[in-house]
């Protein structure tokens, strides 16, 4: 799993690549942490995530609370049908914005 | 069936066995010429299920950690038996927290239960003796 960020009109892009597992989830907490414990309006392509588990959503979850917390702004997008279908399943998309892709993303940040 | 039919990992559950089992859960599945949306569920719910094995079963301290996976087909239906020697836990009736509504209410648990109700076409849970024994079905 690897991770990029990227500063697009203000919306901090990040794209995780690879399987967003146990193992994923523990290569990147802490960049990802870091990074979106910084930021308001963030957007996370999970275009290149091709499988995502509960250890993988736990960084979702954390990510976005400490941000509305704080009033800031966390949107996925990208996903494919068979992630979008786990991250449905866990109960994600009713307290986290998914929309199709990077438009939509800014649109929904606002 | 034939041999070929049946696979058996033995792992001890500590953390770097999680991938070990989810990659064997998809290769078996693969390898039984299931598709790949049956592989992809075969490999989440293990990884669920070795998750919550790995975390909770045994004593922090405990050094023997058995836990063995075994994966079958017959038709176009797989199934995968978890089994350890942890406390008792039953993944079919444990208390998943309430859907939240809001993501500053959003609770870290139980995700995992929910992923593995939802891609099972079926599970059963059994406590015989000090075992645990978990089969989920596929297909």
């Amino acid at each position: 799993m690897n991770m990029t960020v990227e500063e697009l009109n203000g919306i901090s892009r990040i794209a995780l690549v690879g399987k967003l597992d146990a193992q994923g989830a523990e290569a990147v907490e802490l960049q990802f942490t870091a990074i979106t414990g910084h930021r308001d309006r963030v957007a996370i392509d999970l275009g290149a995530v091709e499988y995502i588990a509960s250890m993988g959503i736990r960084i979702l979850v954390m990510a976005g609370k400490t941000m509305a917390r704080r009033g800031g702004k966390l949107v996925l997008f990208g996903t494919s049908e068979a992630v979008a279908k786990v991250l449905t399943a866990s109960g994600l998309t009713e307290i986290m914005p998914l929309v199709g892709a990077w438009d939509a993303a800014v649109a929904a940040i606002g | 069936m034939t041999l070929s039919d049946e696979r058996h990992l033995d792992l001890s559950a500590a953390k770097d066995c999680i991938i070990a089992a989810a990659d064997w859960a998809e290769a078996a599945i693969t390898g039984f010429g299931l598709n790949a949306d049956l592989a992809f569920a075969a490999r989440l719910c293990v990884e669920e299920a070795v998750t919550n094995i790995v975390r909770y079963a045994y004593e922090e301290e405990a050094t023997a950690r058995p836990l063995s996976l075994s994966a079958s087909v017959f038709g176009g239906q797989a199934m995968i038996i978890v089994e350890d020697k942890g406390r008792p836990f039953d993944p079919l009736t444990a208390e998943i927290p309430a859907r939240e509504g809001h993501i500053l209410d959003a609770t870290i648990g139980g995700r995992g239960l929910r992923l593995m109700r939802a891609f099972t076409s079926g599970m059963t849970y059994e406590r015989l003796g000090d075992h645990n024994r978990l089969m989920m079905a596929f297909g």
